[in-house]
């Protein structure tokens, strides 16, 4: 009986309303969800780190047509036993948009792949990377991002 | 017994409160994400002349848009006092007291809607600055060489027009997500209209003649 009382008051104390809905901010580019890279130790290797670019919007190449426009970069940090190499960025697409019907720029968009080039000593290796970009759609553009990457690498 | 009925009572009552909850919660969730796709989906069609401008008589339309912000048609404009490119202060309350009314333009040179709609404000503000409105540009571009970004690209179109450089005090003020965005601000101090986003040029226009109080 006592049981059946506390159950019934914990029940009673628990938040019976609703919660309010919070809208998610708006994420122009999302990293997959990607499970730790598996590396010859002591050997060069590639580490892929797949984006999403949110549908309708587009983000400068590593390469943009102006000088002006801020390139899409990744730069792991420094990490013990874990040596970076260069980074192979995807060629952008040269596409033109409403705001710019004759003039074309160097952009991307849908799912990209960029490719870290890595030598790492034996061990797990739980390290980050920024991935810097800024994105547009067809009318706006929005202030440049720094997105933290999660990388794990397993060298054996 | 009867303490036993009454028991099971309230927990049968529990149970209940908390399974319309649950089914409550997730039919928000539902709408909630049925909205925020439609607003994707608007996001991806949208175009250069799209009706993104605000004033007094949308403002109650456009505050279901998220992309929008609060509103500010209506209100008094934040005030700011910023850098300009070549090191000096400029308010908006100096501004208001030199000028009938204000064109505020948040952009940065790596925005290209914002360098489309540039050599039109150069225009507009030559047409207009005789009647009383100025324009003042607030550029979002990072230090430390933002003053000297500005200074080159404003050079290069001729924009003679007031710039400042954002501290990120202004964006926050005027809650502005979206490059461009414009406020136009009456004789009064009030914003009388909103543009999100690159409008045409007529658009722009209209706005300004109505902070000058034409219609």
């Amino acid at each position: 009986m006592r049981v059946l009382t506390a159950f019934a008051m914990l029940l009673l104390a628990m938040p019976a309303m609703p919660q309010n809905f919070i809208a998610a901010p708006r994420e122009f580019v999302s990293v997959l969800p990607m499970g730790p890279a598996h590396v010859v130790a002591g050997r060069p290797a590639v580490v892929e780190v797949h984006l999403r670019i949110a549908n309708g919007m587009h983000v400068n190449s590593h390469t943009p047509s102006e000088d002006y426009l801020i390139p899409t970069t990744i730069t792991p940090a420094t990490a013990a036993g874990v040596q970076w190499g260069a980074v192979e960025y995807p060629a952008g697409e040269m596409r033109n948009f409403a705001f710019s019907a004759t003039e074309k720029f160097s952009v991307y968009t849908g799912d990209v792949t960029l490719r870290l080039r890595v030598t790492a000593r034996a061990g797990e290796h739980a390290t980050t990377a920024t991935l810097r970009y800024q994105a547009c759609d067809n009318r706006a553009c929005y202030p440049p991002k720094n997105l933290p990457v999660q990388l794990m690498i397993v060298a054996k | 017994m009867k303490r036993n009925i009454l028991v099971a009572g309230i927990v049968i009552v529990a149970l209940a409160v908390i399974g319309w909850a649950g089914v409550e919660n997730y039919r928000q969730r539902q709408v909630a994400q049925q909205k925020q796709q439609e607003l994707e989906s608007q996001r991806v069609e949208l175009v250069p002349v799209g009706p993104r401008s605000t004033d007094a008589t949308t403002a109650d339309a456009a505050k279901g848009d998220a992309s929008m912000g609060p509103e500010m048609v209506n209100k008094a404009a934040p005030e700011f006092n910023l850098a300009t490119p070549d090191g000096a202060k400029l308010s908006l309350t100096a501004l208001r007291k030199q000028h009938k009314a204000l064109m505020v333009n948040f952009w940065a040179t790596w925005c290209v809607p914002c360098k489309v709609e540039m050599p039109w404000l150069v225009e507009l503000e030559k047409q207009y600055a005789p009647q009383g409105l100025e324009i003042v540009g607030v550029s979002e571009d990072d230090p430390p060489d933002a003053a000297d970004k500005v200074k080159k690209y404003t050079a290069k179109v001729g924009a003679g027009y007031p710039m400042v450089l954002d501290d990120g005090s202004a964006v926050k003020s005027f809650d502005v997500q979206d490059f461009p965005t414009s406020f136009y601000i009456s004789a009064d101090g009030k914003v009388v209209a909103q543009s999100v986003g690159l409008v045409g040029r007529d658009e722009i226009e209209a706005n300004m003649r109505k902070a000058l109080g034409g219609k």
